[in-house]
């Protein structure tokens, strides 16, 4: 019988992965870790029910997580254009051509849907949350490496061309609503830096959420999240989406336009 | 007492190697065969054959983990007992495990070639190789230890209609990498 042919052939699979396996095991098994909030922090730290779930057509949810931060979204309604920096644009292009480039083709026959903002929003989120040698090499693909432009140091170069173009996008005038949303999630066994999820939501418009990541119920307030930021418009494709267990830190980018 | 102690008793002869293997993964042992062929009598002698065929391939087998090394011999001899026995017996967690292996398999093309079996199992192993360690560890405890669907669900916060759910994506994948390389079983 062929099954069995493939379940000889399972048993010899390489200790490799049944090391790996076991290793997850382990991980899901290990105590959480407590998470370390600093005095100022816990001061700042919202500890929320996100009571009844916005769920159309679903009965009430109730679920609960923890925002550690809530970004808030600049209130601009005018449409008058926003000037960014000649040298910024300048330090941006390669990224953003070199990435547009990429992403349209090797895709074969299929169609690419891509939001390069999103991309390029995420990668700010996670320079900010990395140190060292990861830290150089995403601003190296963001293009900012040995860049001095307007005196700023690289991160602070980031910061301000991250919230430039956040602004120069974001806008809730009805007749071209164009809404930008980030967020990260931490699992609770992670410990983390509250001044560093400040400065992410201060700088990358990002809300930061703590919760078991993974499990139905925090797929559930993600899900939630990325529904409420798009408008529901892509609830069939949202209710698939889903974080793995052994997800330690994830960050979610939207983008929602409507012209008229 | 490590791994690597219980493997020098088996080295030096000394009979307490199946004692020590039996206290540190006689649990484990017992636990995949009864997955496997839900019987208790014969999960108990798939056991002594394991030990017996431990004792047997060491030395000269060196294994660096002892514990996937006695579960491959109790796969092996579970599969054994089944395919010797199934004519009189039935086997719910055998025939539920083949069934599920059974939705794996592409559909036969003539360009494909008949793999042989340390092929296939390069092939799943690569498969493997490109999964989250997650669906890595659900496909390795529910296809290689034979957990019950409830029992990974459990472990992963998850109901076991979820669980399934997640299995049945894996065997989709794992059809449609099996069809790419053109494997025929």
């Amino acid at each position: 019988m062929k099954s069995e042919k493939l379940y000889d052939a399972i048993t010899n699979i390489s200790e490799e992965n049944i090391t790996r396996c076991d290793n997850a095991v382990k991980k899901m098994k290990k105590p959480s870790k407590k998470l370390w909030i600093s005095w100022v922090a816990a001061m700042l730290v919202v500890a929320i029910v996100v009571g009844v779930v916005l769920w159309p057509g679903k009965d009430s949810i109730v679920i609960s997580a923890n925002a550690i931060f809530e970004a808030e979204y600049p209130d601009r309604s005018d449409l008058s254009y926003r000037p960014v920096n000649n040298e910024l644009k300048e330090c941006l292009s390669p990224f953003f051509n070199d990435f547009i480039a990429r992403s349209l083709t090797g895709a074969g026959d299929e169609n690419v849907l891509v939001s390069p903002l999103s991309v390029y929003m995420a990668m700010c989120i996670l320079a900010e949350s990395t140190s060292g040698e990861s830290r150089e090499q995403i601003l190296d693909v963001l293009g900012y490496a040995d860049k001095e432009i307007l005196g700023l140091s690289q991160m602070e170069l980031l910061r301000t061309s991250a919230k430039t173009i956040f602004n120069s996008v974001h806008n809730t005038h009805k007749s071209a609503t164009r809404l930008l949303a980030n967020s990260v999630w931490l699992d609770k066994s992670v410990e983390f830096n509250s001044s560093t999820m400040k400065t992410i939501a201060d700088n990358f418009y990002t809300s930061s959420f703590s919760g078991n990541l993974g499990s139905d119920e925090m797929n559930k307030v993600a899900q939630s999240w990325l529904n409420e930021n798009t408008k529901n418009i892509l609830s069939e494709q949202i209710k698939d989406i889903e974080l793995a267990p052994e997800t330690l830190y994830a960050i979610m980018s939207t983008v929602y336009f409507k012209g008229s | 007492m490590d791994d690597k102690q219980i493997i020098e008793l088996y080295f030096s002869r000394d009979e307490a190697a199946i004692d020590e293997t039996d206290k540190k993964y006689g649990k484990l042992c017992y636990g995949v065969a009864y997955n496997l062929l839900r019987d208790l009598q014969d999960s108990e002698e798939c056991l002594n054959d394991t030990y017996l065929a431990a004792w047997n391939k060491m030395p000269p087998e060196n294994p660096n983990a002892l514990s996937a090394f006695l579960v491959r011999i109790v796969r092996n001899i579970s599969i054994s007992i089944f395919r010797a026995k199934r004519a009189k017996k039935r086997y719910s967690g055998f025939e539920t495990l083949l069934s599920e292996l059974d939705e794996c398999i592409p559909s036969p093309s003539n360009t494909e070639n008949e793999v042989e079996g340390r092929e296939l199992s390069r092939i799943v192993d690569d498969w493997l190789q490109g999964q989250f360690d997650s669906d890595c560890a659900i496909f390795v405890r529910r296809y290689f230890y034979g957990e019950t669907v409830t029992k990974i669900a459990d472990d992963f916060g998850l109901t076991p209609d979820k669980m399934s759910q997640r299995l049945f994506a894996l065997r989709k994948k794992l059809k449609a990498y099996l069809q790419k390389e053109g494997i025929n079983l």
